[in-house]
C-alpha cells in the first residue's frame, strides 16, 4: 500500500487517534481518511497503539507523589506548612494566594552572629582602652602616695573616698580602686600620731568638700598640697 | 455554599506561579494533570516495575528545580525530559548491577516487555510486537506523538533531538510497524 502524499492530513492522524482535534479539523480529517486507504490503515495502527499504551499504563498514586514534594519557600516563610494532601481534602477553594504579605522581620543567623561578635569586640575594646584614657586606680593611688608627706597608705583610702563623694561618680570609682589597692592596711594598725594626722587631713578635706579635684589623676594631691 | 468554577482551567504557568507563592493546592493540580501521561510515557518506553516511583522522582526533581524552569518549553515536555533522564540513569545503574551479578540473558532480553502483560485483541497484540521491535528513539518519538499528540518540536526537546530527526523517526516507526503487521 502506497503512503498518502497529503502530509498535512497525515500529520494530524496522531491527533485524531489521540482525540485532540477540534470539531472542524476532526470532521475534515475523517472525510479524508474515508477516502484514503493508506491513512485509514495508519489511523487503525495509531488507534490500536494508543489503546495499547493507555491500557498498559499502571495507575499512579498521586497522593504519594504529593507527600514527597518540597514545600515552596514562600510557604515556609509565611505560614505553617499546609500540605497539598490536607488541602486537597477541602473542596472549597481558598481565596487567592496572598501576594507578598510580610511577617515579622527576622534576621538570618549569620547576621545575629556578626552582631554578637561586634558587641563582644566593642566591650573588650572599652575594657582595654578605658584605663588608658581615664587613668587606672593604681595610678591614682600611686600619685596620692607620692604626694603625701605622712604615711599615705592609710590616708589614701579615706581621703580619696571623701573627694570622690564630693566630686561625683568618676571620683567614686577612683576611690573604690584606692581602697582595693591599700586594702591590706587597717585603721587599728595606725599609731596615735598617724591617726591624728589622718583626722586633720579629713577635716581639711571636709572644709573643701565642694572643691573639684583638678584632675582625676590627683584627687588627693590637691588636698595634700593645701595642707 | 457554592464556589464559582473558573471559566477555564489554570495553565501550567499559572499553577507554577501559585505554587511558588505558597499555594500548595497548585502542586496537586499539576500532579493530577501530568502524572498519568508521564506514567504512560514510562510504560511505553518499556518500564515494567516501579513506574510509580519513577514518576514520583520526576515530580520531586522538577519541583525542586522549578525556579529554574524558564518555560521555554511546555511543562509537560520538561517533565518528559526529566523522566527520560532519570530512566537513563536507572538503566545505567541497572546495567552496572547486572554486570556485577551476571544475570542470565533471559532477563536482559525482556527489557521492553512492559506491553507483554497486555492481552488485547489480535490487532493490539500485533501492534505490541511491532512496537517492541522499534529502536528506543523510534519508540520514544512514536509514543509521544501517538499518546500525547505532541508536535515534533516538543518531542525534539523531550528526547534531545531535532525536529526533523523526530519527524523521520516517527515515519520510520510507522513504516516498520506497518511492515511488521503486513508480514504477520
Amino acid at each position: 500500500m502506497t503512503e498518502c502524499l497529503n502530509e498535512s492530513m497525515r500529520d494530524l492522524l496522531p491527533l485524531l487517534a489521540h482525540d485532540a482535534l477540534d470539531g472542524d479539523e476532526a470532521t475534515q480529517l475523517r472525510a479524508h481518511v474515508a477516502s484514503c486507504g493508506a491513512c485509514a490503515a495508519e489511523l487503525r495502527v495509531l488507534t490500536a497503539a494508543a489503546t495499547l499504551f493507555a491500557t498498559a499504563t499502571p495507575p499512579v498514586n498521586t497522593a504519594a507523589i504529593l507527600a514527597k514534594l518540597p514545600v515552596p519557600r514562600r510557604a515556609l516563610r509565611l505560614e505553617p506548612a499546609v500540605h497539598p494532601l490536607s488541602v486537597a481534602a477541602h473542596s472549597a477553594p481558598r481565596s487567592a494566594p496572598r501576594s507578598a504579605p510580610r511577617t515579622a522581620f527576622r534576621l538570618p543567623r549569620y547576621a545575629l552572629a556578626a552582631a554578637a561578635s561586634l558587641l563582644l569586640m566593642v566591650t573588650l575594646s572599652v575594657t582595654v582602652l578605658r584605663p588608658i584614657f581615664f587613668g587606672s586606680a593604681a595610678t591614682v593611688d600611686t600619685a596620692s602616695v607620692d604626694s603625701g608627706a605622712v604615711d599615705s597608705a592609710p590616708v589614701s583610702p579615706t581621703g580619696a573616698g571623701s573627694s570622690a563623694a564630693s566630686a561625683g561618680a568618676a571620683s567614686a570609682s577612683v576611690a573604690r580602686a584606692s581602697v582595693e589597692i591599700v586594702g591590706g592596711t587597717e585603721l587599728k594598725d595606725l599609731g596615735v600620731a598617724e591617726l591624728t594626722q589622718l583626722l586633720n587631713e579629713l577635716d581639711q578635706i571636709e572644709a573643701n568638700v565642694s572643691a573639684e579635684p583638678r584632675s582625676l589623676r590627683e584627687p588627693i594631691s590637691a588636698g595634700g598640697e593645701g595642707m | 455554599m457554592t464556589a464559582l468554577a473558573p471559566s477555564h482551567p489554570a495553565t501550567d504557568a499559572e499553577l507554577i506561579a501559585r505554587w511558588q507563592s505558597g499555594d500548595q493546592r497548585a502542586a496537586a493540580l499539576l500532579v493530577e494533570r501530568h502524572a498519568t501521561p508521564l506514567a504512560r510515557f514510562a510504560a511505553s518506553l518499556g518500564v515494567r516495575e516501579e513506574v510509580d516511583e519513577l514518576v514520583q522522582d520526576t515530580f520531586v526533581r522538577a519541583f525542586n528545580s522549578l525556579e529554574s524552569f524558564r518555560a521555554d518549553s511546555a511543562l509537560r515536555t520538561w517533565l518528559f525530559t526529566i523522566l527520560k533522564r532519570l530512566l537513563l540513569d536507572r538503566k545505567r545503574a541497572e546495567r552496572r548491577r547486572r554486570d556485577v551479578l551476571e544475570i542470565d540473558e533471559r532477563d536482559a532480553a525482556t527489557e521492553y516487555d512492559a506491553l507483554d502483560t497486555m492481552v488485547g485483541d489480535e490487532m493490539a497484540q500485533r501492534v505490541r510486537d511491532a512496537v517492541n521491535r522499534l529502536s528506543p528513539l523510534q519508540r520514544e518519538v512514536f509514543s509521544l506523538r501517538v499518546n500525547e499528540g505532541m508536535a515534533y518540536a516538543e518531542i525534539a526537546v523531550a528526547v534531545g533531538s531535532t525536529e526533523g530527526s523526530c519527524r523521520v523517526h516517527y515515519h520510520n516507526a510507522i513504516r516498520l510497524i506497518k511492515e511488521q503487521l503486513n508480514d504477520d
